[in-house]
């Protein structure tokens, strides 16, 4: 896909939905138009927050939410917005998004519709100076082992799928009718819409010292999940021994064929070892531009 | 005699907040006008109504949000879709429950009677104390600007208790941003410039800043040297303005900088170098499994 073309109405509405509800997570539906290669997202609207509880009550909020998500789509129709789901947003803190969940979500609306996206949306980065609005998509060959729900080793090695490969991200183009350019202008002209500041923000340790606590966090999950694959290896190992063992010396007749130990869901440590390595990629760029900042800093002191 | 002198209730609100978030959507209402009841699409002139929702706090309204409402203006009826708002209404209370209805937007600049009309029925959707704001926003761009404004309503009363009407009472307007609003509208406004580039990335972000900053140098330099030279006059209030941010520096001892900067420097380098190490492990473990 060549890229996805957001209105700018599109943004200031997911910034405004994320706002008002932080520190919580928020999720909404995507709406537009898909458009031969390129996708256009023209609209959007929030999901009703998900309740996390167990049995009937969530079963109840579920059904609510798709209630409430169809008569939006109806009401939205009548005034003539676009219509059609294109996909959903979230917001999330410090990169920490690709998880099960997630994934999950994702690959359900790109079965629905093959070209749907998620866009990502990070108040704390944007907060610093530069809109952080990212949009994904779960690549073909993820798809497709989505499908089998077969996450061993074997199956993995045999897809060739590696943890970079989960997913693409997708470029952003911004667009907006000549009214809202407008808007824009007068706005610009106005000087009430000043972030300079915010980008010659020095203070590095409170984003980098989080950004490692989490990649802390993810590895020894990934450890946990290490852990769990030697322990299984080493059963199966034990198995086979003893299974030698007894066929050794067994009497004639006997039939004692083991059970196969299930292999654990080598998903888990896929996801992590690709959240590990975006945790790097996200701590190169904002060193990268600090050291840049940096730099800055001592010119400007030394003249 | 007091009481038949004209009576002009002022309201409890004297200032009106407005987030971009709002001109955004009515925009977009009035972009999608589409067509009228008759299949024609609709002209510049046909304007578009919606409903404006948010808080009032202290006096101060902050409207936060906005619903497009469907209505036909015919020669002498008006239909403003009430199904249709309550219906709005409801499922915007689902994901915001304490926005309660501030009053209406409308496209165009002109206040007549139809305005007064549906300013009627916004006064009654708010209750027996409500008194709704009205929003305009000039689609037409009339003298090439959007023209944003807002209006509330004052009772004319020639006799106490005795209502002859309401006038249009013109409100103070402030549009107010938040910072992420302000980064994303700045990004829009870039993306406007270079349109079909996409978005700039945070390096692009600070060198603009930084040339920002260097051109507001270099003009407050060139002021003050045209100052000095006994062109103009020399004005205090910019003098102490400048005093200000002169004084907002800190001061700081070369060695001290010094040694902040290369501590800064030093930790950066140690995390980079950690996070590359991480990968490289990662790609180790990657090629082992093939491998294996």
């Amino acid at each position: 896909m060549a890229g996805v073309t957001v209105e700018g109405l599109v943004i200031i509405k997911i910034i405004k939905h994320c706002r008002e509800n932080r520190p919580q997570l928020v999720f909404g539906e995507l709406l537009g138009l898909d458009f031969e290669d390129s996708l256009e997202v023209t609209n959007c609207f929030p999901h009703l927050s998900k309740i996390e509880e167990e049995g009937e009550d969530q079963e109840k909020a579920t059904n609510e939410a798709a209630e409430y998500a169809h008569k939006m789509m109806r009401c939205l129709q009548e005034v003539n917005v676009d219509h059609n789901a294109v996909g959903w947003y979230s917001s999330n803190y410090m990169g920490k998004f690709f998880n099960e969940n997630t994934i999950e979500t994702q690959f359900n609306y790109q079965k629905r519709l093959p070209s749907s996206v998620v866009l990502v949306y990070d108040p704390v980065k944007t907060s610093q100076g530069s809109l952080a609005l990212k949009a994904y998509r779960l690549t073909d060959r993820f798809m497709d082992l989505y499908k089998t729900q077969q996450f061993s080793k074997e199956s993995l090695s045999k897809s060739g799928i590696s943890f970079d490969a989960i997913y693409n991200e997708v470029p952003i183009k911004i667009h907006n009718s000549l009214l809202v350019n407008a808007f824009l202008s007068e706005l610009e002209q106005s000087g009430t819409n000043e972030c300079d500041l915010e980008r010659f923000d020095l203070q590095t340790n409170p984003y980098l010292e989080k950004t490692l606590e989490c990649l802390i966090d993810t590895l020894d999950e990934l450890n946990a999940e290490q852990a769990k694959f030697q322990f299984w290896q080493k059963s199966v190992q034990r198995q086979a021994l003893q299974q030698t063992k007894w066929q050794q010396n067994r009497k004639e007749g006997e039939d004692n064929t083991p059970k196969a130990i299930p292999e654990p869901s080598r998903l888990d440590s896929l996801v992590y070892t690709n959240q590990v390595d975006s945790y790097c990629q996200q701590i190169k760029q904002f060193s990268g531009n600090n050291f840049a900042k940096l730099w800055l800093v001592s010119g400007v002191s030394e003249n | 005699m007091e009481d038949s002198s004209l009576y002009i209730r002022s309201g409890s609100v004297y200032q009106c907040k407005v987030q971009p978030l709002v001109i955004f959507n009515i925009l977009d209402h009035f972009t999608r006008r589409g067509v009228d009841a008759e299949g024609e699409t609709s002209s510049a002139d046909t304007r578009v109504i919606g409903t404006l929702l948010g808080y009032i706090n202290d006096g101060v309204l902050e409207i936060k949000n906005s619903f497009p409402v469907p209505h036909t203006e015919g020669e002498e009826q008006l239909g403003v879709d009430m199904l249709f708002h309550k219906d709005m209404l409801k499922l915007h209370h689902q994901i915001a429950p304490k926005e309660v209805i501030l009053g209406w937007y409308s496209t165009g600049s002109e206040l007549n009677e139809t305005s007064a009309l549906i300013h009627n029925f916004y006064s009654k959707e708010m209750g027996p104390n409500g008194s709704p704001v009205h929003l305009t926003v000039d689609t037409n761009l009339t003298n090439f600007q959007l023209s944003i404004k807002a209006y509330t309503n004052t009772t004319v009363s020639l006799f106490e208790g005795k209502e002859a009407g309401f006038q249009f009472l013109p409100l103070p307007l402030e549009l107010e941003s938040f910072i992420e609003d302000r980064v994303a509208v700045d990004a829009l406004n870039k993306g406007k410039l270079n349109a079909g580039n996409g978005m700039l990335s945070e390096l692009d972000n600070l060198e603009i800043s930084v040339n920002k900053v260097h051109e507001l140098l270099e003009s407050v330099i060139g002021y003050v040297n045209t100052v000095l030279e006994g062109k103009i006059a020399a004005d205090s209030s910019v003098g102490r303005f400048l005093s200000d941010a002169l004084s907002a520096l800190p001061k700081l001892d070369p060695s001290a900088l010094e040694k902040m900067f290369t501590n800064s420097l030093q930790d950066l380098l140690l995390v980079v170098y950690l996070a590359n190490l991480t990968r490289t492990q990662l790609a180790l473990a990657e090629k082992l499994q093939k491998v294996a």
